[in-house]
């Protein structure tokens, strides 16, 4: 009895042993393989870049531009520009060719920012807005608007803009945070963002006789363009010749951000040709340097068409809010004068 | 005194060893019991824990898990591999990843670090690998996807290196490696441009710090089988009548209140016992065959007012067991007459035999059929007396009352 107590002892004790020893081989020596786990942020909700990549692609376009600067020619300016900023700077680079001296004051970009609106999207084309502080010579801020067309593309330089004096910006998320782009056919506002620029080209183009002039706050660009077209008129008028200003916003060259109070900010280009013509046998000649640097050795006759490119920011609130869209920023430079 | 106690813990040993006969499986007698628990189940119980020490100490030295992880697999087929958000922290936040076999040339084999949605971006209309995970803690899993959604081709177009949308680029010829700490939830993935070939490996190597700890559990189930292997050996081999026996008779301080606490404790013992359906059922039949409906606690209602009665004049025995025929008791029933005449003791034993007399009264069945209320009144009397004397003899040793009470007659012993 007590040698069959001793075995079955015996053999108990050989399947404990066995079944601790399976439970190891079980469990395996380095633990359960791990389960990779989609992150919970959502896609949407990243910003497309981050405060850094935003900083390390303006530095490399303002790199770009100061060697242009420096060099005086708009070759290669195309990989970092794109857009009406393009137009804009190659024209300045041109003109600055031409006469021999410094690029436009109006060019410069501080080199800091004030803030920066960071979308989160996921398609292409993303836009950045950039918002510089003021320049060392006291000039405005500027407002940047880098574009990427497609995810194999870099960020370009789109547009520049500088504020208007004494305009508040509308407010955006921290930019770690990241906003969102808006669509040209917002319909929440009180214009849709594609209105806004079509009926600011008309109010830029007929002054206060347009139908949409109580639409849009008055604002520097307006008052600036009206005395121009004034002191033009007069001139004109003196010699019996006509001018004519036509403005058309320029299909596709648009960029909208929703802010944070609801409104859009919408920047836009706005092509606009301004033909004088001068009376009794008179030549037209260009009005100012910079159209005179253009306009070149060109034999002058008595029509000169002046093409000029403005990229307008403008600020479209809510439907409700009571407000008038007003133009918060904007750039004019002439990028051609040819005789007609 | 000690005597009677006795008598009555012998009446009750034999009723106990049959009820573990009658309620144990295994055979009566503690002694099979203690040796079966010391014999066999301890020393199980201590080779078992032995073992599992034995085995947890195996598990925290040579089958340590290893903290370094290098999984790794094939790809062909296709120009970009991208793993899945989640993948580079699997097994820790830092991660080392290498490719090798791309294109020779200078910085033909990149890898970048970016976001999933621009990475992605970049992989529209072209086919790509993804790996998803770790099939097992050597091999990495891929999955080659189709081409989705359609290229986006521009003049414009930028090299893989020269990005704007990743965080981090390092290139190679043929090989490249890129070592970055990247946090759980980030949607962060990396994308692997090969250049022109299709046929690479892709390493990824991680230190965890993080070990899983087998040696633990082994640790406290050895713990508590040790712990087992004592308690067998010791309180459960023990017969739990004998467990019992042990807490009462510990008590065993009679010396100043000897009486009281005894039957006290005797008394709740006996109402405890008839209370717990331990004894079987004849057992209690014949404890309390005058009460009819009357359960463990209308014994232990009698015995309580008994003992208040009892602790206002003179002790009173609480234990009653009829089924013991005292002789001496038998004795003195004749002359219990003589015992309800004069002094206070008898007059208050005269009262707690009129009380124990009207207590049965209370039940329909008031007399027993073994024993009879003179019985009962001059087993009472004389355990009085008894009690009496030893006090009067423990109180004052010089002291003449002893005197009176060996004048009472009737105290043969």
């Amino acid at each position: 009895m007590n040698g069959n107590r001793m075995n079955n002892r015996v053999t108990r004790l050989i399947a404990a042993v066995l079944a601790c020893g399976l439970t190891v081989a079980l469990a395996g020596c380095e633990g359960q393989v791990p389960q990779a786990v989609a992150p919970t942020t959502k896609d949407s909700e990243i910003p497309n870049v981050t405060v850094a990549q935003e900083k390390k692609i303006r530095k490399t376009v303002l790199d770009l531009l100061d060697q242009a600067s420096a060099a005086k020619s708009a070759d290669g300016i195309g990989s970092r520009l794109s857009g009406p900023e393009l137009a804009v700077r190659t024209s300045q680079l041109n003109i600055a060719h031409a006469t021999g001296g410094e690029i436009d004051g109006h060019a410069t970009i501080p080199d800091k920012v004030a803030q920066v609106i960071i979308p989160t999207d996921n398609e292409w084309p993303r836009v950045i807005f950039s918002i510089t502080t003021t320049t060392d010579d006291q000039q405005s801020k500027r407002l940047l608007v880098f574009r990427q067309d497609s995810a194999r593309q870099n960020y370009k330089l789109w547009g520049l803009t500088r504020l208007f004096e004494g305009v508040s910006l509308p407010k955006f998320a921290v930019a770690h945070l990241g906003s969102e782009m808006g669509d040209v056919n917002d319909s929440n506002l009180v214009m849709t963002p594609k209105q806004a620029v079509e009926r600011y080209a008309d109010v830029l183009q007929n002054g206060s006789q347009s139908k949409y002039a109580s639409s849009f706050a008055d604002d520097q660009l307006r008052q600036t363009l009206a005395t121009q077209s004034q002191n033009v008129q007069q001139g004109v008028a003196g010699n019996n010749g006509s001018q004519q200003q036509t403005f058309a916003p320029v299909d596709g060259q648009i960029a909208v951000m929703r802010s944070s109070d609801g409104g859009d900010l919408v920047v836009a280009q706005i092509d606009s040709e301004w033909i004088r013509s001068a009376g009794d046998g008179r030549e037209s000649l260009p009005a100012s340097n910079d159209e005179k640097a253009l306009f070149g050795n060109a034999t002058a006759t008595s029509t000169i068409k002046a093409t000029y490119v403005n990229v307008v920011a403008i600020y479209v609130p809510l439907k409700d809010s009571g407000e008038q869209a007003a133009a918060v920023a904007a750039e004019r430079q002439v990028i051609q004068v040819i005789p007609q | 005194m000690q005597c009677r106690i006795v008598s009555v813990m012998t009446v009750e040993e034999p009723k106990q060893t049959e009820h573990k006969s009658r309620g144990r499986k295994k055979a009566a007698g503690p002694t099979r019991h203690a040796r079966i628990m010391r014999g066999i189940v301890t020393p199980i119980f201590g080779l078992l824990a032995v073992a599992c020490i034995f085995l947890g100490v195996l598990n925290a030295t040579t089958w340590k898990p290893s903290s370094q992880i290098t999984a790794q697999a094939q790809v062909s087929g296709t120009r970009y591999i991208i793993t899945d958000p989640g993948v580079l922290p699997l097994v820790d936040h830092r991660v080392t990843l290498t490719v090798e076999g791309g294109a020779n040339s200078s910085d033909g084999t990149c890898i970048a670090l970016g976001s999933s949605k621009d990475a992605n971006g970049w992989l529209a209309g072209h086919a790509y690998t993804r790996v998803t995970g770790m099939n097992d803690w050597k091999t990495l899993a891929t999955s080659r996807n189709n081409p989705r959604g359609t290229k986006a081709e521009s003049l414009d177009d930028v090299a893989f290196k020269n990005s704007d949308m990743w965080t981090k680029v390092t290139c190679g010829a043929s090989k490249a490696t890129v070592t970055t700490t990247v946090s759980e939830n980030a949607s962060t993935v990396a994308i692997i441009d090969l250049g022109g070939t299709s046929k690479a490996t892709v390493r990824l190597h991680w230190v965890r710090h993080k070990l899983p700890d087998f040696a633990m559990p082994f640790y406290f189930a050895g713990g508590l089988l040790a712990v087992l292997a004592v308690f067998s050996a010791s309180v459960f081999a023990m017969p739990p009548h004998k467990r019992r026996k042990r807490v009462v008779s510990s008590t065993a301080q009679r010396e100043t209140e000897e009486v009281t606490i005894s039957e006290a404790l005797t008394g709740s013992m006996a109402s405890l016992k008839s209370a717990v359906s331990y004894r079987p059922k004849s057992k209690r039949r014949r404890h309390a065959a005058h009460r009819a409906g009357g359960t463990g606690s209308a014994n232990a209602e009698r015995l309580e007012r008994m003992s208040r009665n009892e602790s206002a004049t003179s002790e009173e025995p609480i234990v009653v067991d009829p089924a013991a025929r005292n002789l001496v008791a038998d004795q003195q029933s004749g002359q219990s007459s003589s015992h309800t005449a004069p002094s206070e003791q008898s007059q208050s034993t005269s009262d707690a035999a009129q009380s124990s007399a009207q207590e049965p009264a209370a039940y329909d069945d008031s007399v027993t059929s073994v024993i009879s209320m003179s019985e009962l009144e001059a087993y009472f009397a004389r355990l009085s007396q008894e009690v009496d004397e030893e006090n009067a003899q423990s109180a004052a040793d010089g002291d003449d009352q002893h005197d009176e009470h060996d004048s009472k007659p009737g105290e043969g012993r």
